[in-house]
């Protein structure tokens, strides 16, 4: 079995390499059209004269910061906002129907607001991201803090903890595999939601290269800064599934008994 | 305070529960659930609570250590009343997988109880370590609760327990949920952490045999809403033996005794709700 899963990511990595081949072939043979799809060798070669010049670096640095800011003010929120109405149940109810009218709002269409308040600062990129990657979390950790078995309140409370133990000791540890599934889903919306805030008002960043490269028909640069972006997107997950498996190891363990 | 002069003269009681009662609402009806419950037990003395299955035990227990607030009655540890969860008591869960912490170690999951206690590092794990020794499960104290069988999972819980070290000790059938030889000797490791840290035990079990093996005294309830209908005392030799004390005569009689009890009263229940 084990000599299965090993061979199928194999395979999985060599339909990644005859994809890339297909994209370099079609274009050559005139397949594709080679001016709207340049073959991956000239969008490799875009990329590293990009990369080379600093161009590329500077928008992706941009990106990444304001994506990140975002996303941590979205975790102080969210974190903060679900733990407590999560415990306390007035709380819950005042904020319920509030929560459950701004959520399903498509954070971009906040964008002319943004702007309006922060101008083309990056406050403006990340007053979004912040809005739209609070929910998941915010969700998710009210859901974790509501899930936590009873028994485990009750033996900590049998054994003298306080109120702020409960919350530090028991209910917060206890709901953090439902955190850390928010702040992943969040993670991938702050990349899509920075790119597309950059698209339509900025003068920096790797969205705002994208329609750059564009506007001036520089078509290989424009899908180099395509694949930088999915590059990021792929590495930042890569690194928090790495950080979250040493983090969680008890709970893959303990789940894993019940499967 | 209200002193009442006579209880005063029992020196060595140290828990009295009065007139404990717990209702709960259903809708529009109030659905009892203990009603009248008092009793009293002496420093180091081993009490168990015997009753028909769903009589509303594990509620009784609850309010004894005020993790339930009982709607009438009050529980008093040497004579004062109590208000929330004292930290002269603790309570052994039935259901050790739920009671457990798994994100912790297991001797994190004792130590847990000693962050309260003012005692440097050392010492803690000092204490946390021979704990879980007393209850023989001195190195496994780096692997998580749910690596470890059920009954070393409750020996985690009990060694928890005796870190705490709480005057009163409450159990809430602590073996239900073990096999039968793990159960024997369980019950026996009880009796060793008793004899040796002398604390004072009040176990709730539906098993008569087990509650006659391990008390000093037996309280026998009624069923719903439960009620103490009889009170035994075992005067059975200690220390006791899982082959010898149960095939004593009187063993036998007490079990006699009692088993008829708790038919008659579940018999009663199943009428009631007929």
């Amino acid at each position: 079995m084990k000599r299965l899963v090993y061979d199928t990511r194999l395979l999985g990595g060599f339909l990644l390499l005859a994809l890339i081949i297909l994209w370099e072939i079609l274009p050559r043979y005139g397949i594709l059209y080679a001016r709207y799809f340049p073959p991956f060798s000239t969008v490799v070669g875009a990329f590293w004269e990009g990369v080379r010049s600093g161009e590329i670096l500077k928008h992706t640095a941009i990106s990444i910061s304001r994506a990140f800011r975002g996303y941590l003010l979205a975790i102080l929120i969210g974190v903060t906002l679900g733990t407590l109405t999560g415990t306390i149940r007035w709380l819950s109810d005042l904020l319920e129907i509030t929560v459950e009218c701004l959520r399903p709002m498509p954070s971009v269409a906040l964008v002319p607001i943004a702007i309006l308040l922060f101008g083309t600062s990056d406050n403006y990129n990340i007053s979004i991201i912040t809005f739209g990657c609070t929910w998941p979390i915010f969700v998710n950790t009210y859901e974790g803090t509501k899930s936590i078995d009873t028994q485990w309140i009750d033996t900590a409370r049998v054994y003298g903890a306080t109120r702020f133990d409960l919350l530090r000791k028991v209910i917060v540890p206890a709901a953090l595999p439902y955190i850390v599934s928010g702040l992943r889903i969040s993670l991938g919306t702050s990349i899509i939601i920075v790119t597309v805030t950059e698209m339509l008002a900025s003068f920096k960043g790797l969205g705002y290269f994208i329609m750059e490269t564009y506007n001036a028909y520089q078509i290989p640069q424009m899908y180099a800064g395509i694949v930088t972006i999915g590059v990021v997107g792929y590495g930042l997950n890569w690194l928090f599934l790495t950080a979250g498996d040493r983090f969680m190891a008890w709970h893959k363990g303990w789940t894993a008994k019940f499967v | 305070m209200q002193i009442i002069p006579e209880k005063i003269s029992t020196e060595c009681e140290i828990l009295r529960a009065e007139r404990l009662r717990k209702t709960y609402t259903k809708g529009e009806r109030e659905v009892p659930a203990c009603e009248n419950i008092s009793f009293s037990m002496n420093r180091g003395e081993f009490v168990c609570i015997v009753g028909p299955s769903g009589c509303g035990k594990t509620t009784l227990l609850k309010c004894v250590c005020h993790l339930l607030k009982p709607t009438t009655g009050k529980v008093f540890i040497n004579e004062k009343e109590i208000q929330g969860p004292p930290k002269e008591m603790t309570l052994i869960f039935q259901d050790y997988s739920r009671s457990l912490f798994p994100w912790r170690t297991v001797l994190k999951n004792v130590l847990f109880v000693l962050e309260k206690k003012n005692l440097s590092k050392e010492e803690r794990i000092k204490i946390a370590k021979s704990a879980l020794a007393s209850v023989y499960l001195s190195g496994f104290e780096n692997h998580y609760p749910w690596e470890l069988s059920g009954g070393m999972q409750q020996r985690v819980a009990i060694a928890r327990a005796i870190a705490f070290n709480p005057a009163i000790l409450l159990m809430d059938e602590p073996f239900a949920s073990v096999d039968a030889q793990t159960r024997s000797d369980l019950e026996d490791t009880i009796l060793e952490i008793w004899s040796s840290f002398s604390q004072t035990i009040l176990l709730v079990t539906h098993d008569i045999e087990e509650a006659i093996y391990l008390a000093d005294r037996v309280l026998v309830l009624s069923g719903r809403p439960s009620e103490i209908r009889e009170e035994i005392k075992i005067n059975l030799e200690r220390p006791r033996n899982q082959l010898i004390t149960k095939e004593n005569k009187r063993f036998i009689e007490f079990r006699h005794h009692i088993y008829t009890l708790i038919r008659e009263e579940s018999q009663k229940c199943d009428r009631a709700s007929m």
